[in-house]
């Protein structure tokens, strides 16, 4: 009978690479194992034969995996993995690592074969990140506080905050900002200078508008009423693009 | 008058124009300042007609001295008019920009006093956002045919993309609809956009530090049905200004009658014709991204589109000899002649058949749309289309097809 183990990380990328570390050697040390990797906490049935073991985050390992990445498949592979880990998906750990297992067989060709089904559904759920990342860059909306702060609340279905936010440095380079993602409680701060990320969550009496704010919410939902062409209404087409789920926080949809 | 009643005067008075795009430049910006542009252009909202909204579209004022015949507004209609001061337009496009509202500013204008006072008041709005906001948001500008080619050229060092609009596609009709327009004026206001570009460009290559000079390109709109002009006329003279002038783009905007005061002289509209719209601009497509020349999307029908066919399927029937082709053989140009394989797809199987060869499946999983595309190919030798491969079933089945009627005005892609 072929062993079975489980490498169980700690939900970071970090510690997704470390566990992609171990495997990836262990599969090539013994082609016949069956490996997987999980999450900390993932309800499973427990097999009686199996092997379980926890991998810490380790800086070190998750440097050297990603260099060889980089260097054996290809120099985007690593942030096509991030978005995928991104996705939060179930079972996303041993997609990655299936594709991984074919990458460094095929190096450079992986991006080519767009038949094979792991890639395949890798590529598909990478592309279901970026598409809520691109869409976010323009859905996010932010509103001044009166402390002079700009602050946009989302609830992205992916965990997008890390993908967003340096677009916005760039974009609002001369104003302080605060990107919340309210659902994972998890916030980006810009202060003009640097990015940080954090999770601490913001108490709601700071969150108070500034005076000027109602002016322009009001005067750009004029704004958005006065372009739609009336006589060409088609509420469906507006709602595939703009999904119901992110009208919360637009004041164009108040 | 407050902004608020402007905004929505001159709001209105913009939103038939149907550039949205901000795409097709990348502004550099410096650390901590604000504004960038984006290469692929981000939409921010969608409006209930299912049009994205990307920039503040607004226009200076409409006022205006002219009366073309065809335009809200001419000085001889009775509407509510108003104008903005640069200041006021600068600060509300900051104020939306810092809240991600936008992405960037649309300024057109109609023609208040003269060209020329027109174009200055454009150009200080212009340079106003970029030296004194240091706002490096996108910025496309309606220029001012006519107007001083010194304010044609600094406004142009200041935006992204400069249009100037030709309106109506011959001179006969510009003469008969905008009697006071010259068309001779229109076109050197062009030259003067496109030789500038040109220069500029030639100056990039020696030092990269070279100021830009729109570098999103040059654009003009038409307006479709207000005039006799024929789709060949309007496809060919798009041809023209894409290959001798230069141009990124030329939009086409359905004709909307104001008044019915020039009934004697304008065609009786009772729907605008907005599917000729979307074909001229499924067209244009095949123009400017597969090499189809004007030429060849009317080689044996009469000088207008088909209503009922998009432009490539139209050409697949008219050339039926070269189908279907073969999946894992064809060259790209014809896999890109094939009804419902566009540019991404065509790359997608070039890439995939060299590792594999591929099946109807195998397709399908790439995420090919093959509604369309099934009737005009083969995989491994077998075809797929589930009807006898004969011209009129096919035709049938293209203009029956549920894909035609999900079709989406203003999707003006074609694949
Ligand atoms: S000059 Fe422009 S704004 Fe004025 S009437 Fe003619 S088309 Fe309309």
């Amino acid at each position: 009978m072929s062993l079975t183990i489980y490498y169980i990380y700690d939900g970071s990328f970090t510690g997704l690479l470390s566990a992609l570390y171990y495997a990836l050697n262990d599969k090539e040390k013994d082609k016949n194992k069956n490996i997987y990797i999980l999450k900390e906490n993932t309800q499973i049935t427990q097999d009686l034969f199996a092997e379980y073991k926890k991998i810490k985050p380790d800086e070190d390992l998750a440097n050297q995996i990603s260099k060889k990445i980089k260097s054996d498949i290809l120099s985007n592979t690593l942030s096509k993995i991030y978005y995928v880990f991104l996705s939060e998906l179930d079972g996303v750990e041993n997609i990655i690592f299936d594709y991984l297992k074919i990458s460094f067989k095929e190096g450079s060709q992986i991006d080519e074969m767009l038949s094979n089904k792991t890639v395949d559904k890798l590529n598909k759920i990478r592309n279901k990140v970026s598409k809520e990342r691109h869409r976010m860059l323009g859905f996010l909306r932010f509103k001044k506080l009166n402390m002079g702060i700009y602050y946009a609340p989302m609830e992205p279905d992916y965990d997008i905050l890390t993908l967003i936010a340096p677009h916005f440095t760039k974009r609002l380079g001369d104003q302080s900002w605060v990107i919340h993602d309210v659902k994972r409680e998890k916030c980006a701060l810009y202060n003009q200078e640097d990015l940080i990320y954090t999770i601490e969550n913001i108490p709601a009496d700071k969150l108070v508008e500034d005076k000027e704010e109602q002016e322009f919410k009001n005067l750009w939902k004029k704004y958005f009423d006065h372009v739609t062409i009336k006589e060409r209404k088609n509420l469906k087409l507006q709602q595939q693009f703009l999904p119901k789920k992110y009208w919360k926080y637009l004041p164009e949809k108040e | 008058m407050n902004t608020e009643e402007k905004l929505t005067i001159l709001a209105r008075a913009a939103k038939y124009d149907v550039s949205c795009s901000s795409s097709g430049s990348t502004r550099s910006n410096k650390k901590g300042t604000l504004g960038s542009t984006h290469k692929s252009g981000i939409c921010h909202s969608w409006t209930e007609d299912g049009r994205c909204v990307s920039l503040l579209k607004i226009l200076l004022t409409n006022y205006c001295i002219y009366d073309c015949l065809y335009c809200e507004n001419g000085a001889s209609n009775d509407i509510k008019r108003a104008s903005f001061t640069p200041d006021e337009i600068a600060s509300l496009t900051e104020k939306f920009y810092r809240r991600n509202y936008i992405e960037g500013l649309f300024l057109s204008s109609a023609i208040m006093k003269n060209e020329d006072h027109t174009m200055e008041l454009l150009t200080t709005v212009v340079k106003k956002l970029r030296e004194e906001y240091a706002f490096n948001g996108y910025i496309h500008m309606k220029a001012i045919p006519g107007a001083d080619q010194r304010l044609i050229k600094e406004a142009g060092s200041h935006v992204d993309r400069l249009s100037i609009n030709i309106e109506l596609p011959t001179k006969r009709s510009l003469q008969l609809l905008a009697p006071e327009k010259n068309s001779k004026h229109i076109i050197s206001s062009m030259k003067t956009v496109s030789q500038k570009i040109i220069e500029r460009t030639k100056e990039k290559k020696k030092f990269k530090k070279a100021p830009s000079f729109v570098p999103a390109g040059q654009s003009t709109q038409l307006i479709v049905g207000a005039s006799a002009d024929s789709d060949h006329d309007i496809l060919r003279l798009s041809e023209n200004l894409y290959q001798n002038m230069g141009l990124k783009r030329v939009y086409y905007s359905a004709f909307i009658p104001v008044t019915n005061k020039h009934q004697n002289i304008l065609p009786a509209v009772n729907n605008p014709p907005y599917l000729r719209e979307h074909r001229l601009y499924q067209a244009d497509w095949l123009l400017r991204f597969y090499r189809f020349t004007s030429k060849e999307l009317f080689s044996d029908t009469g000088k207008n589109l088909s209503l009922d066919l998009d432009p490539k399927a139209h050409f697949a029937l008219n050339n039926f000899h070269l189908f279907p082709v073969e999946i894992n053989k064809a060259s790209k140009t014809l896999l890109l002649r094939v009804p419902g394989i566009g540019p991404k797809s065509t790359k997608k199987i070039i890439m995939a058949r060299k590792h594999a060869s591929l099946g109807f499946d195998d397709l399908k999983r790439m995420g090919i749309v093959l509604k369309r595309a099934r009737y005009f190919i083969t995989c491994r030798g077998k075809y797929f289309g589930g009807v006898p491969f004969k011209k009129d079933i096919i035709k049938n089945r293209l203009i029956a097809g549920p894909e035609y009627k999900q079709l989406s005005l203003w999707e003006s892609g074609i694949t």
